[in-house]
């Protein structure tokens, strides 16, 4: 399997061009990563994501960036100045060649350089473009400014993260910014299949971070809770007020997850919680059952619970509620993660090798096959294909890449 | 619902059969059906997921998301002529994707290789939890849980406490990216003829949103810290409280003229020239006063006002959005991303068929807006109202012979 990635069928090498910033950032790893050949545009100086933190060994340094090492895997880079007349002319070239093209301007910014679909589209009418912005295209919040926590919030998937009399809750690492690359991805691929399969023509592709995100809010519908009850739903917190256990509890050492929705793991853990703290109540009739049973009984459940819980370790409780059949989860930190045994023993980790901070270990990703390679290669180093493509492809001459470089086109 | 003719569906043609329980697997039966494929999604009256009595709202409405747009087949896979029936729509189809588990695979004569072998260009889709080697291959895991295992949860929230989201966050990604990895497969199939085998894995695709922690753990020993709604590079950024109950309003302010903008829509008040807010590395060190006074400020607003009045700045400012905020936003009317639908309501005892119908109430569509070709949008199917099709249209099995197999408990 690991070098089948050289003849790697399942995802054809398109050229990808990815223009995008953060917002979009996610989507063309995911197309490097399964074998498209993914270009990344940055102007001279560099993408402004070089410059940013957290960076290898602490260093500020455009090839050191850890976050733009994650991101931009599998991809190549060249430089390029769409603000210069020039730039454009050369982009275009570019365009013609390629079969997609990622972007994440404000709307309107590309048409107003002459880059839209529309001029891009008669260069190249096989061309698939997809535009990831916080709330698409169209519609009367269309130039709002947008940030990871504004897309969260606007979302509604703020609303639902955090505890029901606290704060709302931004989660994770920028995690507005991976639904609308997934989608993007999805589409682009798609997309691509549709020309080559059917149409021969390209299209646009519009997504919304906002309805992207709102889209993995998913069974927590707030719509659905407003429409049908009249009221807003609050976000609940570590533990569901509708299930039990479901959800996040403290145990001796720190913290369990624990979710039980069918009879029979209810009867394995209420017979295991007797074990360990001798407490027949757990065992009355009343508490059995699947979803719902125990909804009334939450409060004395959960005093027995963690009064269960407070006698052993997160560890134990997650190998003993597995070996139990009980789906039971450890908190892990990023440091639980590297040491992971499992992810270790299937390969998980990818180690790549980078010209300046040398190698690490990336995720693979989550889909494994006889055709689906890991990640090719760490991160491009800045414009370090511009001679490929520049003298090689497009026939310009050292020294007119030189007059290019100069004039701050390159 | 303003129709735009002739506009072909992406994947029109292709057929899926889905077996799968919660909402991974049954979100990328959604999106896939909304680029045209016809899924077909197999249950049975005997063996209902608890799903369908979720809470809240309304039994019944929780499902809706997972099953709109696809075509509902009711047969009972623990009878031998259910797995045969199983098997030769099987051979017609293009995709089978599941995420039984191993040992309920078996017990229902399910071989993905044996289903491989009969038709080489099948592409069968396995979602697992944590894989199907490992010491942990066999572990039970829900999405909602993965969110703790896969390293989010470590980096959201306070240092004291980290946050819980209450999606069964793990289980969107993941279902995404089976329908990338479909997607790929249909690549190859084009190309090579060839089917596929593809395992995708609920665990994974959490571990890769941790993102860039996963380097800097590596190269400089640092773990996440948890700042809540604060951020390394603006401030202020947070939810800061607004006028009436639960009501919030997210500011971020990043560069230099966002500051000045956000303190010329405050109205330039006092302290907003102390020296401990003049840069933003002045503003990070003083963060938790600068919160307080801005806190001060938008409490006596209406959230939206607070988002309107920063945004007409150019400062980036959103509401926390509620369900009335989503439901009556203007923005995503105009952009047609919610629609209608009726829903299901389950009653127990009964055959699918004849469940009740209620609503119609507010549905996402799907958040893919393509300029040549159109997303499907459909509504939810009542279990089995379409074995008389599968059975009978696509398998060509006489009337009399679905009929009789109702009765014996087959096509349940």
């Amino acid at each position: 399997m690991k070098e089948k990635g050289k003849n790697m069928v399942f995802l054809p090498p398109y050229r990808v061009l990815d223009l995008t910033d953060e917002k979009g950032v996610y989507c063309g790893k995911l197309l490097g990563d399964l074998g498209a050949e993914v270009i990344k545009v940055e102007p001279p100086g560099g993408d402004r994501t070089r410059y940013r933190g957290p960076f290898y060994h602490n260093e500020p340094h455009p090839e050191k960036s850890l976050y733009f090492l994650y991101y931009n895997t599998s991809k190549g880079s060249i430089t390029l100045n769409l603000e210069h007349a020039d730039g454009r002319a050369i982009f275009k070239k570019l365009v013609k060649s390629a079969d997609a093209l990622l972007e994440s301007y404000p709307v309107g910014h590309l048409a107003s350089i002459g880059l839209d679909y529309k001029s891009l589209r008669k260069v190249n009418p096989g061309l698939v473009m997809a535009a990831i912005t916080p709330f698409g295209q169209t519609g009367p919040h269309k130039d709002y400014k947008a940030s990871d926590l504004i897309v969260m919030g606007m979302s509604g998937y703020m609303q639902l993260t955090g505890d029901p009399y606290g704060v709302p809750v931004r989660f994770g690492d920028e995690q507005s910014h991976f639904a609308p690359s997934q989608y993007a991805a999805v589409a682009v691929t798609a997309a691509l299949y549709h020309r080559d399969a059917n149409s021969g023509k390209g299209q646009y592709i519009d997504i919304s971070m906002q309805e992207s995100l709102n889209t993995y809010c998913c069974t927590i519908v707030q719509e659905a809770g407003w429409t049908v009850t009249g009221q807003n739903i609050i976000r609940q917190g570590a533990t569901s007020p509708w299930n039990f256990p479901s959800g996040l509890y403290s145990c001796k050492d720190g913290w369990i997850g624990m979710y039980v929705v069918t009879a029979e793991h209810w009867d394995a853990l209420a017979q295991w919680i007797y074990e360990v703290t001798g407490n027949e109540e757990i065992l009355e009739e009343k508490y059995r059952g699947g979803l719902l049973v125990r909804n009334p009984y939450i409060d004395v459940l959960e005093a027995i619970f963690l009064d269960f819980t407070g006698y052993l370790t997160a560890q134990e409780l997650f190998y003993e509620g597995q070996r139990r059949g009980i789906a039971t989860l450890p908190v892990n930190s990023v440091a639980d993660l590297i040491a992971d045994k499992q992810l270790a023993a299937r390969d998980f980790w990818v180690e790549l090798d980078h010209p300046v901070v040398g190698r690490l270990k990336y995720p693979r990703g989550s889909m494994y096959g006889e055709d689906i390679a890991p990640p090719r290669k760490a991160a491009p180093l800045l414009g370090q294909d511009n001679r490929r493509i520049y003298c090689d492809e497009l026939g310009y001459t050292a020294d007119e890449l030189d007059v290019l470089r100069t004039a701050g086109i390159i | 619902m303003p129709k735009k003719a002739a506009k072909k569906g992406i994947l029109d043609g292709v057929r899926i059969v889905e077996i799968a329980f919660y909402v991974a697997v049954p979100t990328a039966g959604r999106v896939l059906a909304a680029l045209g494929a016809e899924v077909i999604t197999v249950q049975s009256i005997n063996a209902l997921e608890q799903t369908w009595l979720a809470p809240p709202y309304a039994p019944g409405l929780l499902m809706r998301n997972v099953l709109l747009g696809k075509r509902s087949l009711s047969l009972n896979l623990e009878d031998p002529r259910g797995q045969e029936i199983l098997r030769k729509l099987l051979n017609k189809s293009d995709v089978f994707m599941t995420n039984m588990r191993r040992d309920s695979l078996a017990k229902r004569g399910i071989d993905f290789d044996q289903l491989r072998k009969v038709k080489q260009d099948l592409i069968v889709l396995w979602q697992t939890a944590f894989g199907s080697s490992g010491p942990h291959s066999d572990h039970k895991a829900y999405g909602m849980l993965v969110q703790y295992s896969s390293g989010v949860t470590l980096m959201s929230g306070s240092p004291e406490r980290p946050a819980v989201t209450d999606p069964p966050y793990c289980d969107l990604h993941t279902g995404m990216f089976c329908a990338l990895a479909i997607l790929g497969a249909l690549h190859k199939r084009r190309r090579t003829g060839e089917g596929s085998l593809i395992e995708c894995v609920l665990n994974d695709a959490g571990v890769l949103t941790v993102g860039p922690a996963l380097l800097n753990y590596q190269a400089n020993g640092t773990l996440p810290i948890r700042m809540e709604n604060k951020d390394p590079y603006a401030a202020p950024h947070g939810a800061y409280p607004c006028k009436g109950y639960d009501r919030w309003c997210t500011i971020a302010v990043f560069t230099d003229s966002e500051w000045a903008s956000f303190c010329q829509v405050l109205g330039n008040p006092a302290w907003t020239k102390r020296t401990e807010f003049q840069t933003l590395a002045d503003r990070l060190r003083n963060v938790d006063e600068l919160d307080r006074l801005v806190a001060e400020w938008t409490i006596s607003s209406e959230a939206a006002e607070v988002m309107e009045r920063m945004q007409q700045a150019g400062v980036p400012a959103g509401i926390v959005a509620q369900g009335q905020d989503l439901c009556n936003s203007e923005h995503l009317k105009s952009r047609g991303y919610y629609k209608d639908v009726k829903y299901i309501t389950p009653e127990f005892g009964k055959p699918g068929p004849e469940w009740a119908e209620a609503g119609p109430t507010i549905c996402i569509s799907d958040p893919i807006h393509f300029s040549e070709t159109t997303c499907r949008f459909a509504g939810m199917p009542k279990i089995g109202q379409d074995t008389e099709y599968v059975c009978g249209k696509l398998l060509g099995m006489p009337h009399g012979e679905i009929e009789a197999l109702t009765k014996q408990g087959v096509l349940v």
